[in-house]
């Protein structure tokens, strides 16, 4: 049996074993999560490259599990956190634990499948998985702002699935013909709309504000990255033709989140801007990416890594190891953002490519200040033991940056987005006043998308349930009314009258039988 | 007659024998009629699986009995037959399981076994016709023998759903019987031929699209074709063994199954696209998909939500069939197979969350997740492959049914199943989540005690066991022996020159 098999098999395993032992403890459970999380890790780590041909799975019998560098890199991301939440949910004196051992595996298993999986139906059944199974984890937590998020989740979700389908279905229905812009936008559309970037970062914010600790970890590293292998796996190359599409989008997008994160209060709900910001750098780098093979996918592991650090660095207590670690956080995301911006505007034609910087900068400032909010003292917060299981990510984005580094050296051009990003974002800090509800509220959009969705629910629900049987009902009573029952029945009858008063009516029946017996026996 | 023409009788005698003997069985017979039942039923399989065989190496099985002078009662089992008697005599075992858990100490049990075990006689017997007078003679026996099991509980209820059934659906015979008096009156012959008989005779094509109308409206009718689909949410006051039977076993299969018989051997696929009756035929069925899930999404009865689902849920057979393209009839076929097994799932674990706790509505619905997590696992996977997310088996008939639109530049097909599937989730997840994540409330409305299990074992195996091989055959769609490949033997047979 292949490993690579065993890989998304083996959290299913686990998950199974775990439903049919209700019993087993909380803490175990969370330690079987990180045990299970660390298999991808190693694999990714100590396994030379190899494909496995898998033509029974699935429809089209294209399905293969593959390990190369971009999913080497998918691998060491999803196992990363994965292993990180494991290791949290296995703390006892972490708040937000709940019971999310089942959804944390199935999603794991969804994400794994995602980072090895080639041939798209089997790369869809990846993303779903981990989306359905991420939305699982979000819905575990309690309170009305997590249930009000999970919707929106689920809602994004669904549509995006939709235009992945319809994407696949247009890619094999029409093989070697090349695909046509608009088709190429609803397939970048999907990606946007599971990744969390703007504008269906909605509910990103309140979500995050909400998780538990494992959940948070999770919540700010998968969507950005399972959009971003999803769209490196499933999107052809013509994408990159959409480059100067992507990069207006990226900049809308992360200006956005820059003005709507600088206003927020919390440290989670501007994390969830920042990682809209970064989603926002992942998609203006993507159509040169995608050309160029693996440095989008390890940059892609820095920058993500790094924003999925903050939750955990704000359960370390205060110190200078904290304070180290979250410089070193920055300095990676700060790294990669260059990188990134670097990258993509190398594939982009004129001064537009001077855009790409700003994006960049957005995203490495909200994320500076998204670490200062973190970090800030809390009155009256509990004392925790150190948790050094913030280093995890940390080492994920060291590790990816260095990849990234090593397939295409950096240039002085990608190195001063990390300074400059930092100290605009330590100065608009230091600047902006410290509130206690902030003007913007945390998924600004959430609000006017709940609202639309609840008057269409309102005007569906009328319509199924009033208005659609009243027309039913109005049209059965105009066809009942042409059936004038007492009028058919004394016609009838005045009918029989007539034809028993008509001597050959006897003759004219037995002919009518004979006639039928003849049209059956020809 | 030789012993090819004998194993398609033997198969409908495996159950039809069962059903007689059950009928004078009494009451507290119930080791008897257990094992009437479920004999009966591995019999049918083991006639089946030989038949398989034989039918896959390209034997012939036909039975052959001259009624009146060039008019045959014919049982001829062709794949396409065989795919839908395999449906039927698995989900016949499935059921009978489930049945004799749910049924467990109530009265008429004898009756209620009987006409289940006539049902699937008849439903065979559908399948397994060779002509449209021996089609239609089943088809009635389906309706008659199912009228029994609608007003098993014998309440005003039932008995005002087991009337509007029988109206509807003997409406919907005197329908199919004129079209094929009609038809034999033009053509001589009524036998189910590869590509239809109706070509190359010369007919009016006005008659020939006005016939096709009368037939597809007559086995419409219990396909719930919207107009004429009223019957089949009313019939839900049944037991939901017989829920189960009507929508993934028997009636709504048996119509969608007419549509198939009808479009190619008796018009024949191409012949049918060139008189221009398939395309109205698509847009009918697009109109029932979407206007049975829209319907679906406010229905607090939760068997009446998985009722209008149906509605919906059937007709991307008809769909499929009416694209006219060997890829969308692989997608519209392996539905028959695949939305049986996801819809007996769902009835299966309603009857469930009725039986042990007393639920019969989406509100109720809260947190039973916690209390009965194996019969909300099955419901779960039910409920997602009727969305159609990989890798459940409602993914592979989408997948089929997208990419055979888009072959033949009916681009949209497509937006109707992306619709539909919206509407699916829209239904269905919102009792996902409250299943799964609500907290439950202090007492059930109707609290069984089972010990430790969630339920009874009769009752949690055969969801189980269903939703299991959903999944399966969704992963696993490309191996040899799954449904999918054997409906790919089939569109290649009505599909080859």
């Amino acid at each position: 049996v292949s490993l690579l098999l065993a890989l998304p098999l083996l959290p299913l395993v686990v998950a199974l074993w775990l439903a049919l032992t209700p019993r087993a403890g909380e803490v175990a459970a969370g330690w079987v999560v990180a045990l299970v999380a660390a298999f991808p890790v190693a694999v990714a780590g100590l396994v030379p490259s190899y494909r496995f041909e898998l033509p029974e799975l699935l429809v089209q019998g294209t399905a293969a599990l593959v390990l190369d560098q971009t999913s080497r890199a998918a691998l060491l991301l999803f196992g990363g956190l994965w292993l990180a939440a494991g290791l949290l949910l296995a703390r006892r004196q972490v708040p937000g634990r709940g019971g999310a051992a089942l959804p944390l595996l199935i999603a794991l298993a969804g994400a794994i499948t995602l980072a090895l999986a080639e041939g798209g139906p089997l790369v869809y059944a990846g993303l779903l998985a981990t989306g359905y199974g991420l939305y699982a984890v979000m819905a575990e937590g309690a309170g009305e702002q997590a249930r009000r998020s999970s919707r929106a989740l689920i809602v994004l979700l669904v549509a995006s699935d939709l235009l992945v389908f319809e994407l696949l279905l247009s890619v094999t229905a029409k093989p070697g013909v090349e695909m046509s812009a608009g088709m190429l936008m609803l397939g970048l559309g999907a990606f946007i709309l599971r990744g969390g970037m703007p504008p269906a970062h909605a509910w990103l914010p309140p979500a995050l504000e909400s998780a538990g600790a494992p959940a948070a970890v999770l919540l700010a590293g998968v969507p950005p990255a399972a959009a971003l292998f999803g769209a490196l796996k499933l999107l052809p190359e013509a994408v990159q033709s959409l480059g100067t599409i992507c990069l207006a989008l990226g900049v809308a997008g992360a200006g956005w989140a820059v003005l709507a994160g600088l206003a927020q209060a919390g440290a989670r709900a501007t994390l969830g801007y920042a990682v809209a910001a970064t989603a926002a750098l992942l998609l203006v780098a993507f159509p040169a990416g995608a050309a160029s093979g693996a440095v989008i996918a390890w940059l892609g592991v820095a920058l993500v890594a790094s924003c999925a650090a903050l939750p955990l660095l704000a359960l370390h207590p205060a110190g200078w190891t904290r304070d180290v670690a979250a410089a070193a956080v920055l300095l990676a995301h700060g790294l990669a953002a260059g990188q990134a911006a670097w990258h993509a505007a190398s594939a982009l034609p004129g001064p537009a490519r001077w855009l790409t910087l700003p994006v960049a900068l957005c995203a490495s400032l909200l994320l500076t200040v998204t670490a200062r909010r973190t970090l800030a003292p809390q009155k009256g917060a509990p004392p925790i033991e150190p948790v050094r299981v913030a280093y995890t990510p940390l080492l994920l984005a060291c590790v990816g940056l260095l990849m990234a580094w090593d397939l295409h050296p950096p240039k002085f051009a990608s190195a001063w987005v990390a300074p400059v990003g930092i100290s605009l974002g330590l100065t608009a800090f230091r600047f902006l006043t410290a509130r206690a509800t902030p003007p913007i509220p945390p998924g600004d959009l959430l609000v006017a998308v709940e609202r639309l969705v609840a008057v269409t629910g309102r005007w569906l629900h009328r319509m199924c349930t009033g208005r659609l049987p009243v027309i039913r009902d109005r049209l059965g009573q105009r066809v009942l009314r042409l059936w004038d029952g007492a009028a058919w029945s004394r016609r009838l009858r005045e009918v029989d009258l007539r034809l028993r008063a008509w001597p050959a009516t006897s003759l004219m029946m037995l002919l009518f039988a004979l006639g039928a017996a003849f049209l059956l026996a020809r | 007659v030789n012993t090819n023409a004998w194993l398609p009788l033997l198969v409908l005698a495996s159950s039809l024998v069962p059903g007689l003997i059950i009928f004078m069985l009494p009451e507290k017979a119930s080791a008897l009629r257990i094992t009437l039942n479920l004999g009966g039923a591995v019999l049918k399989i083991v006639f089946l699986v030989l038949m398989m065989i034989g039918v896959y190496h390209g034997v012939v099985y036909e039975f052959r009995l001259p009624l009146v002078p060039g008019i045959d009662f014919v049982l001829h089992a062709d794949a396409l037959a065989l795919l839908f008697v395999n449906l039927s005599a698995v989900l016949w075992l499935a059921t009978t399981i489930y049945a004799i858990g749910y049924l467990e100490n109530s009265p008429n049990r004898s009756r209620f076994f009987g006409y289940f075990s006539l049902c699937v006689t008849a439903t065979v017997g559908l399948a397994m016709a060779g002509n449209l007078l021996t089609f239609l003679v089943f088809y009635e026996a389906l309706t008659l023998t199912t009228y029994p099991l609608v007003v098993h509980r014998g309440t005003e209820i039932a008995r005002r759903a087991g009337r509007s059934y029988l109206a509807y659906t003997l409406f919907g015979g005197i329908l199919v019987l004129a079209g094929t008096i009609w038809l034999y009156s033009l053509t001589g012959t009524l036998e189910f031929v590869d590509h239809g008989f109706v070509d190359g005779l010369g007919i009016e094509p006005g008659v020939l699209r006005t016939i096709f109308v009368l037939l597809i409206f007559g086995v419409g009718v219990k396909a719930a074709l919207v107009p004429m689909h009223g019957w089949l949410p009313q019939a839900m006051v049944a037991p939901a063994p017989v829920s189960a039977l009507l929508h993934a076993v028997a009636v709504v299969k048996a119509g969608a199954f007419g549509v198939v018989r009808i479009v190619y051997d008796v018009f024949g696929v191409e012949f049918a696209a060139g008189l221009g009756v398939t395309l109205p035929l698509a847009v009918l069925a697009s109109v029932t998909i979407v206007y049975g899930s829209v319907r679906a999404l406010f229905q607090d009865d939760l068997k009446r939500r998985l009722a209008f689902s149906t509605v919906s849920q059937v007709s991307y057979i008809t769909l499929g069939v009416a694209i006219a393209g060997p890829i969308a009839s692989i997608g519209g076929l392996v539905h028959l197979v695949h939305q049986g097994f996801m819809k007996i799932t769902l009835f299966f674990c309603a009857g469930n969350f009725a039986e042990t706790l007393g639920i019969h509505k989406v509100s109720e619905m809260r947190g039973v997740g916690r209390r009965m997590p194996w019969t909300t696992a099955a419901f779960t996977l039910a409920a997602f492959a009727m969305i159609g997310v990989p890798p459940t088996v409602g993914f592979v008939s989408k997948w089929y049914l997208g990419l055979g639109a888009l072959e033949v530049g009916q681009d949209w097909v497509v937006i109707v199943l992306a619709g539909s599937s919206i509407l699916n989730a829209a239904y269905f997840l919102p009792i996902l989540r409250t299943a799964w994540f609500d907290a439950p409330p202090e007492r059930w409305p109707h609290e069984r005690s089972f010990g430790r299990k969630e339920t009874a074992w009769a009752l949690l195996l055969p969801p189980l066991f269903t939703a299991f091989a959903g999944l399966a055959w969704g992963l696993f769609a490309s191996m040899p022996g799954t449904p999918l490949d054997w409906v790919q033997l089939v569109a290649a047979r009505k599909y080859a020159p």
